[in-house]
């Protein structure tokens, strides 16, 4: 059980900035999620964390405690690795021994605590065999009881799942979030896959080229998407955005684009950002919208509802996903599978106006304040 | 490969019934061309290492003429011999303590080595090459001028010492019995310090680096690494090393020929050099083809119980 606080931490390799003024509090029991794609740095941060990279500047607090200078082994912390890292001269029952032997325990212990681990993981009967002779879910099993087994104050979890496959990811996905509950420990889990980040954080920190895009609860990310990077990265598919201005029509504003002009409801527009009011004239934005908010329907064309042409359906079973063009953009719209339009068909589409989100073309922050 | 494999399974299954010679000549003809390919091989292995290898068998057990022929095939007159011989218990007491120290010596030394190299540090590359000249060298010229640099009136090596006011002596290194013995098991170190080095260095850069970082955070400090990672990792490349390395020790003539030629009185002599001087000064062929076959029967077995004994241990 433990606090992390990391406070304008930095990571340079050469002239590269791997972590560039990375600021988060995690909290006591916290499961926290560090995502972005490749090279975003959050391994490099879950790394100086574990006390594998040093720090070139910025600091690293664990209950308080500045780690900094501190080796891995005085931190009190367990980590579990993308490629399991079990050690391949040591049987199952020593792997998970292994942090034990080091602190020196009674043997007597060490058999009743790796059995228990054992039997909690579903690894018995692997105890006398050799990595190599493991699948990947069984070492990846075997990882995460080398960590529990000394019940340590911080969980670090480096893209522990993204060698298995598909159904076992999402089953030791669910495993890892009952193990956390349990245990009750502070946990931070790297991972680049966004459903991985949304399924398991209590808060998801975004990253991106070093820098922290966005922290915060899952709904949050993806509700309130602090910029273009965020709204994009964070759901499946990803948000749709095109380019527009807001204007004014009859008093209510308005997205006007080159395909139609949608409706900003009422709620948005109480939360646009004072200072990016766009009642000075029209303003420039990047409009986003998620596929779910998007209705097809054969209702007459209004410019609030214009006309798309239909470019490919590709069922889920439960939904679809449907690739729509209009004026030379793409859009992609989800729909109940049951009655998905036909391929080259001509719809309706209809933006949820409440659901918009409003970016500003060149910083491409949010131009609407969290409600 | 699959094919073959089958092939090979049901002539096996029909062996009963048939000529075992019939089975192969079915077998070459239903797979000449990989035979025929491997025709040049077996060939220069014959040539190389069978024929030797029976010569030397058949020479052992047979009584020999004056310029090594087998006379008579079926005497044990030979190894009677050599075990009446004045010298071949030294002899045999020699070449153990000159195989296995000059090995444990090169393991010990190459080891720390192949660490330091294996760490990044400014001129890391320059610092490999130059470790591998030792091995470039011709081993026999090395030898050559290790002999002079030893020797007690010339040497380079009296000469720094007395240079150096450590000691005044002109001291016979490879006069001495004890120093000469010394001198030829440092050089045979010497010479084989590279391929060692290079070896543990390649065992080295194979280790998974992800293990050093899982036992960092399971709680091991730099000791812990090295003891329970990166040896364990190292032992199957240490235990081909250093079969191969004893069983070059054992064959070992270039070093000690040039250097010493086994003076003084037999005392660096190791079993080759001995059965050198056997067979080509005393003409005595039979005692030569003798101790050849029992040093190679001493290797074959020693080699499969080593890799037996090691092996077994990792399950």
């Amino acid at each position: 059980m433990s606090v992390v606080v990391c406070k304008e931490l930095v990571k340079r390799f050469g002239a590269t900035v791997a972590v560039d003024h990375v600021n988060v509090e995690i909290q006591d029991g916290e499961f926290m999620v560090f995502v972005g794609p490749s090279g975003c740095g959050k391994t490099t941060t879950l790394r100086m964390i574990g006390g594998l990279e040093t720090v070139t500047s910025g600091d690293i607090f664990i209950d308080g405690v500045r780690v900094n200078n501190l080796a891995p082994r005085h931190r009190d912390i367990a980590m579990v690795f993308q490629n399991y890292a079990l050690y391949p001269h040591y049987k199952v029952f020593d792997n998970i021994a292994y942090p034990l032997r080091l602190r020196k325990r009674p043997k007597a212990e060490i058999e009743e605590r790796v059995n228990t681990v054992a039997r909690m993981l579903g690894v018995q009967h692997l105890l006398d065999r050799w990595p190599r002779q493991l699948s990947g879910g069984e070492r990846q099993r075997v990882a995460l009881g080398r960590a529990i087994v000394r019940n340590p104050k911080l969980y670090l979890m480096d893209e522990p799942l993204s060698n298995l496959d598909a159904k076992l990811r999402v089953q030791m996905r669910r495993e890892i979030i009952h193990l956390q509950r349990n245990l009750g420990t502070t946990t931070i889990y790297v991972t680049h896959d966004q459903v991985e980040a949304m399924t398991m954080g209590d808060r998801i920190m975004v990253m991106r080229a070093g820098k922290v895009q966005q922290i915060g609860a899952p709904e949050v990310l993806y509700n309130h998407p602090a910029n273009l990077f965020v709204a994009q990265f964070i759901g499946s598919p990803a948000m749709n955005a095109f380019k527009g201005r807001l204007e004014t029509d009859d008093g209510k504003i308005v997205v006007a684009t080159e395909f139609g002009r949608f409706p900003v409801g009422d709620p948005l527009v109480a939360r646009l950002k004072p200072d990016r009011s766009p009642t000075l004239g029209a303003r420039e934005v990047i409009c986003g919208i998620r596929p779910e908010d998007i209705t097809l329907d054969d209702a007459p064309v209004t410019p609030a509802s214009p006309q798309a042409q239909v470019d490919l359906v590709e069922g889920l079973g439960a939904d679809a996903y449907v690739s729509l063009t209009i004026g030379g953009t793409t859009l992609i719209a989800r729909t109940p599978a049951d009655c998905p339009p036909a391929e080259n068909q001509l719809v309706t589409i209809h933006l949820n106006p409440n659901k918009l989100h409003l970016f500003d073309p060149i910083t491409e922050e949010t131009l609407l304040a969290l409600p | 490969m699959t094919a073959t494999a089958e092939v090979v399974t049901s002539s096996s299954e029909t062996a009963s019934r048939e000529n075992i010679w019939r089975s192969i000549v079915r077998e070459i003809r239903e797979n000449h061309f990989p035979y025929l390919l491997l025709i040049p091989s077996i060939l220069c292995f014959a040539a190389l290492v069978i024929y030797p290898l029976v010569n030397t068998m058949i020479g052992a057990f047979s009584k020999t003429d004056t310029v090594g022929r087998a006379v008579e095939f079926g005497a044990l007159i030979n190894f009677r011999e050599l075990v009446r011989d004045r010298y071949i218990l030294n002899i045999t007491i020699q070449t153990v303590i000159f195989v296995f120290g000059s090995v444990a010596l090169t393991v010990v030394l190459s080891l720390p080595l192949a660490l330091i190299l294996n760490q990044r540090f400014p001129g890391a590359a320059l610092a490999r090459a130059l470790l591998l000249m030792p091995w470039a060298a011709p081993l026999a010229i090395s030898a050559m001028t290790w002999r002079w640099i030893f020797h007690d009136q010339l040497g380079a090596l009296n000469y720094v010492l007395n240079t150096l006011n450590i000691t005044q002596a002109r001291t016979a290194w490879l006069s001495d019995p004890v120093l000469a013995f010394i001198c030829v098991i440092f050089v045979e170190v010497w010479s084989s310090i590279p391929f060692m080095t290079i070896m543990f260095l390649a065992g080295l850069q194979s280790i998974p680096p992800h293990i050093y970082d899982a036992a960092k955070m399971d709680g091991a400090n730099a000791w812990h690494e090295f003891w329970d990672m990166t040896l364990p990792q190292l032992k199957r490349i240490t235990i081909i090393v250093t079969l191969l390395s004893i069983i070059w020790a054992f064959r070992s003539f270039n070093v000690i020929w040039p250097m010493t030629q086994g003076n003084p009185f037999f005392r660096t002599d190791n079993s080759v050099t001995y059965l050198y001087k056997l067979a080509f000064r005393s003409l005595a062929f039979g005692e030569g083809y003798a101790l050849a076959f029992a040093t190679f029967v001493f290797l074959l077995i020693f080699s499969v119980v080593y890799t037996r004994v090691l092996r077994s241990e990792e399950g």
